[in-house]
């Protein structure tokens, strides 16, 4: 199983499509791009790069937190609103706070997760986003366009990083006591009972930061079959749990 | 738990924490039910599956309380309302199912259906403070979802009938498609009804025909109308489905709207005979649903109302005169003894008095044209209000604290469980360990609202020429309300996530370095 790092870090390369999906009609035809989506953003915000297990325990499906983007939105694009290439899977705080608001202005230019290798321009240090040059307008515009520190952004990626460490170092100690206590000839009933169920606790708690959430669906709209892997810079940072 | 809202029109008192005892006592002095599909006495929304979330807010409370509230006491209600609004409509997003176009009733999401849409309307409606004769309308509901966020083509017309036809299974209509429940009449009443709030232009009759023929239900409707002969005479009624043979008092109300709103006339439909069976089903001033229940709140509410379709306006006048004191007199019984306040149980037999219970005697009230006087409607309002939960923007159904949708946190459910029916504990250990956190991520009405200001004074800074600073200051006390918000709702998610993740792997590791250090002196 493969847990979520600590903190995921930006791509260091433009994030790659590998779903391609029948192209949707009429009103609100992008929706059935929401799995292939998911699965070509390994269930992360392509902005705030948080997980859906950040928001929800057991899979966000169902609570309208994950929601599609229009990178170009569709207020003034209206003909792209059921273009896939245009079409990202964002969380609802980054959705909500970008509004419409254009690609390109005097400020500065989006920075677009499929065209430009985000590692480049931003990076996470304590959980927050920096930019990587001072003076980047393209970066300053596009952390404050999508609000990547957002307080609440900040203290789930905190919170993230604190389970998952904690809940990592209480398995591998619950599981070292048990090990010890199976080979001593007498045996501290108490103790195991114990180690057993922190063992249990902490894999329950591990569980929930799987990097493919619970609630995934196996199905699309590709014509083919999909892939369902997660993409290869997610799946390089996340901790291999055996 | 966070402290309650009181700008947001939370409650300033704790809720009253003792009925949780008495509402399990209720549940085990009533037997709970191995079949989920099998009712428990009179309360169609009881069963063992059920019982696990009445201590929970629900939808159908909040419909319920904003109703109650709204009958209650107007003026009041709409400030509280309007106080709540942003919470409520962050607890309405919570609850709804972009995959599948559904709310769900409780944060089990495990009922998505069309109860529980059709109790979202009833939210919205009371959100609006619409009276039950008018309709939220098509634009007014897609306003609600695009409020909260539901990226799902709800809004159009083909958006509804999508959703409605979703609930098409068999020769009828099913509450939720992903349970395999019979099709009922009570389903196809509130699918019915649902078309009936979201209708605008077209007519009644127009829309619920079009459905009924699309969907080819017209022979589910009349199935489910039956003749039986009691003590030697016809009777008429309908039943929950063309299948079974029970004429039962609710779906005699539904079956009646239904074909009152096909305009299918008064002989076709035999009102004599189903006015006989409404008068056999009452007795001392209630009705029973069906004839081996006991007399209820709601049965009394659809009975009266049913009596008052089928009986010409002199017949339903006398009856009222006659029953008048013997109504009253039941109504009041179902007044809980152990409070003094305002709120009803279901029935006689039941002791938790719930909001859908205490809407119905507002409701039978109304029908018996009483007035209430002040201090009765201040307790009664009181009553609803006090059913809103600051910390989910819900309304519990019960006055016990909001517990068992929080796993094993409740003592109360624990010890009434503990070895007295494993399958239902393994049941509930089931369902607990699957929940959901709720939606503190979704950002509330006000922060939109604030995230849509800043986008407009970028664009006047963008349309207006030389000094800005007036602009530029707007947008710094913007971000710092902004932040600000943000803080709070930081706060809370971070409370939680410790007291229910964190907190668990601390004591945890403090076990296990105990254990450690034994090890070592052994």
């Amino acid at each position: 199983m493969k847990l979520l790092p600590l903190a995921t870090g930006p791509a260091s390369e433009p994030q790659k499509r590998r779903h391609q999906p029948r192209q949707a009609t009429g009103n609100r035809g992008w929706e059935k791009y929401r799995q292939c989506l998911r699965w070509d953003f390994g269930f992360t915000c392509a902005f705030c790069l948080l997980h859906e297990a950040d928001v929800a325990r057991a899979g966000s499906e169902g609570w309208g937190t994950f929601t599609t983007e229009h990178f170009l939105p569709r207020s003034r694009e209206p003909s792209r609103a059921n273009d896939y290439t245009n079409c990202y899977w964002c969380c609802r705080r980054c959705n909500v706070s970008r509004n419409a608001r254009d690609v390109e202005t005097a400020e500065g230019r989006l920075l677009d997760p499929c065209r430009d290798a985000w590692a480049g321009a931003l990076c996470v240090e304590a959980f927050e986003f920096r930019t990587v040059l001072p003076g980047d307008r393209d970066a300053s515009r596009t952390l404050d366009v999508y609000d990547l520190n957002d307080p609440l952004k900040v203290r789930a990626r905190r919170k993230r990083a604190q389970a998952i460490s904690s809940a990592l170092d209480l398995y591998r100690r619950s599981s070292a006591i048990i090990g010890r206590l199976s080979r001593q000839d007498k045996w501290f009933l108490s103790d195991l009972g114990t180690a057993l169920r922190n063992q249990l606790e902490a894999a329950k708690r591990l569980v929930a930061f799987a990097a493919i959430p619970e609630d995934r669906v196996e199905r699309c709209e590709c014509q083919d079959e999909g892939e369902f892997s997660l993409p290869g810079w997610i799946d390089a940072q996340c901790i291999a749990l055996s | 738990m966070p402290e309650p809202d009181r700008a947001n029109g939370g409650s300033p008192e704790a809720p009253p924490r003792l009925p949780a005892r008495k509402i399990l006592d209720g549940f085990r002095d009533l037997g709970v039910r191995d079949d989920p599909t099998e009712k428990l006495a009179c309360e169609p929304s009881f069963n063992r599956y059920t019982a696990f979330w009445v201590l929970g807010e629900t939808l159908d409370a909040g419909y319920a309380a904003l109703e109650g509230m709204l009958l209650a006491c107007p003026r009041e209600a709409r400030a509280v309302i309007n106080g709540i609004r942003p919470a409520v409509l962050s607890y309405l997003a919570g609850r709804f199912d972009p995959m599948c176009g559904r709310f769900a009733t409780d944060s089990s999401g495990r009922t998505r259906g069309l109860f529980a849409t059709h109790a979202a309307i009833g939210v919205m409606r009371s959100l609006e403070g619409l009276e039950s004769n008018q309709r939220l309308g098509r634009e007014g509901f897609g306003q609600y979802l695009r409020a909260i966020g539901a990226e799902v083509a709800c809004e159009g017309p083909e958006g509804i009938e999508a959703l409605l036809a979703g609930c098409r299974a068999g020769d009828g209509v099913v509450e939720n498609p992903e349970k395999p429940l019979i099709p009922t009449l009570t389903a196809l009443y509130t699918a019915s009804s649902i078309l009936w709030y979201l209708g605008e232009d077209q007519s009644e009759k127009l829309g619920l025909t079009r459905f009924l023929e699309q969907h080819r239900l017209e022979r589910f409707l009349f199935g489910c109308l039956k003749r039986h002969v009691v003590d030697g005479q016809w009777v008429s009624g309908f039943t929950i489905h063309p299948d079974h043979s029970e004429l039962c008092v609710n779906t005699t109300f539904f079956g009646l709207r239904l074909m009152d709103r096909l305009g299918v006339s008064r002989e076709a439909r035999c009102d004599k005979e189903i006015e006989r069976f409404l008068t056999l089903s009452h007795k001392d001033g209630g009705f029973s649903s069906t004839r081996w229940e006991p007399r209820s709140l709601n049965a009394t509410y659809w009975g009266l109302r049913a009596l008052k379709i089928v009986a010409p306006p002199t017949r339903w006048t006398d009856f009222l005169s006659r029953h008048r004191r013997s109504i009253g007199s039941f109504v009041a019984s179902c007044r809980n003894p152990h409070n003094a306040g305002a709120p009803f149980a279901p029935d006689l037999a039941r002791y938790g008095e719930n909001c859908l219970a205490t809407r119905y005697w507002l409701q039978i009230m109304r029908l018996l044209g009483v007035d209430l006087d002040d201090g009765e409607r201040k307790r009664i309002f009181e009553f609803f209000r006090q059913r809103f939960d600051p910390a989910t923007g819900g309304f519990r159904a019960y006055p016990g604290e909001r517990v068992a949708l929080d796993g094993f946190a409740a003592p109360e459910l624990e010890q009434f469980l503990d070895g007295k029916d494993e399958r239902l504990l393994a049941h509930h250990r089931q369902n607990t360990e699957g929940l959901k956190r709720p939606p503190f991520f979704s950002p509330d009405t006000h922060t939109i609202e604030l995230y849509d200001r800043l986008v407009e004074l970028e664009a006047a800074k963008g349309r207006s020429e030389g000094d800005t600073g007036a602009i530029e200051e707007q947008v710094e006390q913007t971000w710092r309300e902004l932040r600000a918000r943000q803080e709070v709702q930081a706060a809370r998610y971070e409370s939680v996530f410790d007291e229910e993740v964190l907190a668990p792997l601390r004591r945890g590791l403090l076990e296990i370095e105990e254990i450690e250090a034994r090890l070592a002196n052994r």
